[in-house]
């Protein structure tokens, strides 16, 4: 059974310098509790189709479907996370922000903090529950997203590069924290980025996409067990792999 | 402890600082017999008649027609103010509709109004404290406006994508999103109805004010009438903005990190 489906998806934005093609024709499916990257270079055409998933924009062809039901705007089966530190409500702390889906849906308010908290727990960050995003570092602030994401408990997390700002090491640490919620939580998670080793270390299956106008190159399913050594082998073959996929130049064309 | 409190001393003298400067050299000029006495007078003289005014309840009754004209007109211009500018700042076609009048009638001075408000609404205070409300709505609509155009398309996403419909939006994103810059437009709109209430009072339009203490002073050379009415005006400003405008910022958004202080 799949969880998501997304059969010859096409959006054509329209600028004043004329149309320009954002993805072309994409097609794939994800299993229910499915950890699946795409990687793709830069404007190829990443960032919408996740917009397109999440129900931001509306394809000009093709159709998505999530749980056999298909998808006509933004809803809140689906929880996103952004690259952008700045998609945090400044005006509301941690808790405030992790609460705001459950406040949207009616929760009483001590219920929707105790919730809150518990996910502000599974990103170790129940200790800054009061603060306020603007003294949180980046990463704190993209743990308080996923946090926010998780909270209402949407079937399906959608993640645009969310660690693509941090620097290595903090970004190493995510990785780890976020491979962690995947297997505590069990969402479909799709997640975009253009780090090989990123998607190696999290993905059950990789989705690579051509360069602009994007469309889909490869599918390489990651067989490796959890928890991941980025530094063994096998690891660095499916990188190379990844690499080669995205630097081979396009040949029937 | 004395460790401490020196930083708040030094702070509190950096600040009467230059006014002690001026002070001191007001003095110097008044006393070195230069100007007839009558119409530069040393600031003793405006002491007391600051305190003789207050004392026999003159000063008071000015101070109090002109609050609660400025906090009349005032207090619609925000509330009409940050309506409008909201509503173009959400609306294509209200902008589209007002944003033309607005941005052509910002410029123009305030007291450029104030003959045809006074002919069509009379001398007094309805006159008057519609005009205030006019002139100060202008930057309030303005501020209020680029505030909404300056919230995060991804905070609106955000919200949207965890369920929040219209009207939330606008109370939970909206609202608190442009409010940098709604504080900001309350602060020019309320400079602006200090200006133009203090020169509509002095039109004669109404029989109590500061403006208008200040303006009938000068047929007796009371001088020092003059100045206590300035000095005045200058504590009620400095007042607003101490114990209302930097409170509300250092609860809102200086707290949230969307402003510094
Ligand atoms: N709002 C927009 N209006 C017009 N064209 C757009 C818009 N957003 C994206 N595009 C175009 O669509 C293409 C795909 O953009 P997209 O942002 O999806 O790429 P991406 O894969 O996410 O890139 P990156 O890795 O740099 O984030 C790009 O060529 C871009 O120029
Ligand atoms: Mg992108």
């Amino acid at each position: 059974m799949h969880h998501i489906e997304i059969r010859n998806v096409t959006l054509v934005y329209d600028t004043p310098n004329g149309r320009v093609p954002g993805v072309r024709g994409v097609s794939f499916a994800t299993a229910p509790s499915e950890f699946l990257c795409i990687v793709g270079p830069s404007g190829c055409g990443k960032t919408t189709l996740l917009n397109i998933i999440a129900g931001f924009l509306a394809p000009a062809e093709g159709e998505i479907r999530i749980g056999g039901k298909a998808v006509t705007g933004y809803g809140l089966d689906r929880g996103i996370v952004f690259q952008d530190f700045a998609q945090l409500f400044p005006w509301r702390t941690a808790l405030g922000n992790v609460a705001f889906g459950l406040e949207m849906k009616g929760v009483p308010k001590a219920e929707r903090e105790a919730i809150a908290l518990e996910q502000l727990r599974l990103v170790k960050l129940e200790k800054f529950a009061g603060a306020y995003p603007h003294h949180l570092s980046g990463g704190m602030q993209q743990r308080v997203a996923i946090a926010r994401a998780l909270a209402y408990n949407p079937a399906v997390l959608l993640m645009d590069e969310p660690f693509a700002a941090l620097d290595a090491l903090t970004r190493d640490e995510m990785q780890r924290l976020l491979a962690e919620v995947w297997r505590a939580t069990r969402k479909t998670v799709v997640y975009v980025t253009h780090n090989v080793a990123e998607a190696v270390y999290l993905a059950d299956r990789v989705i690579v996409m051509t360069p602009h106008p994007g469309t889909i190159k490869a599918e390489v399913p990651i067989r490796l067990p959890r928890p991941r050594d980025p530094l063994s082998v096998e690891f660095l073959d499916y990188q190379k792999q990844l690499l080669r996929h995205l630097t081979q130049k396009e040949e029937a064309r | 402890m004395l460790d401490q409190a020196s930083p708040r001393w030094r702070g509190a003298l950096s600040v009467s600082a230059p006014f002690i400067v001026v002070a001191a050299l007001w003095e110097i000029v008044a006393r070195s017999g230069t100007f007839p006495r009558r119409l530069f007078p040393p600031l003793e003289d405006v002491a007391e008649t600051l305190a003789r005014l207050t004392a026999a309840g003159i000063l008071p009754h000015h101070a109090f027609e002109t609050i609660a004209r400025l906090l009349g007109g005032f207090g619609i211009a925000a509330l009409a103010g940050v309506a409008l500018g909201i509503l173009m700042g959400r609306s294509r076609r209200a902008e589209d509709l007002l944003m033309p009048l607005v941005s052509t009638g910002a410029p123009i001075p305030g007291l450029a109004y104030a003959p045809l408000f006074l002919l069509w609404f009379g001398l007094g205070n309805v006159g008057a404290v519609i005009l205030v409300a006019f002139v100060a709505a202008f930057p309030i609509v303005l501020n209020s406006w680029t505030g909404v155009k300056a919230v995060k398309e991804i905070w609106i996403r955000a919200a949207q994508s965890m369920g929040a419909g219209d009207r939330r939006l606008f109370r939970h994103v909206i609202l608190p999103g442009a409010l940098p810059y709604i504080l900001t437009g309350l602060r020019l709109g309320l400079a602006q109805a200090w200006r133009i209430l203090v020169a509509v009072e002095m039109l004669a339009a109404v029989p109590w004010g500061l403006g208008w203490l200040i303006f009938g002073a000068r047929e007796f050379l009371n001088t020092d009438a003059m100045l206590a009415g300035i000095a005045v005006i200058g504590a009620i400003g400095l007042a607003l903005e101490k114990l209302v405008f930097q409170p509300l910022e250092r609860y809102t958004v200086v707290r949230w990190g969307m402003m510094t202080s």
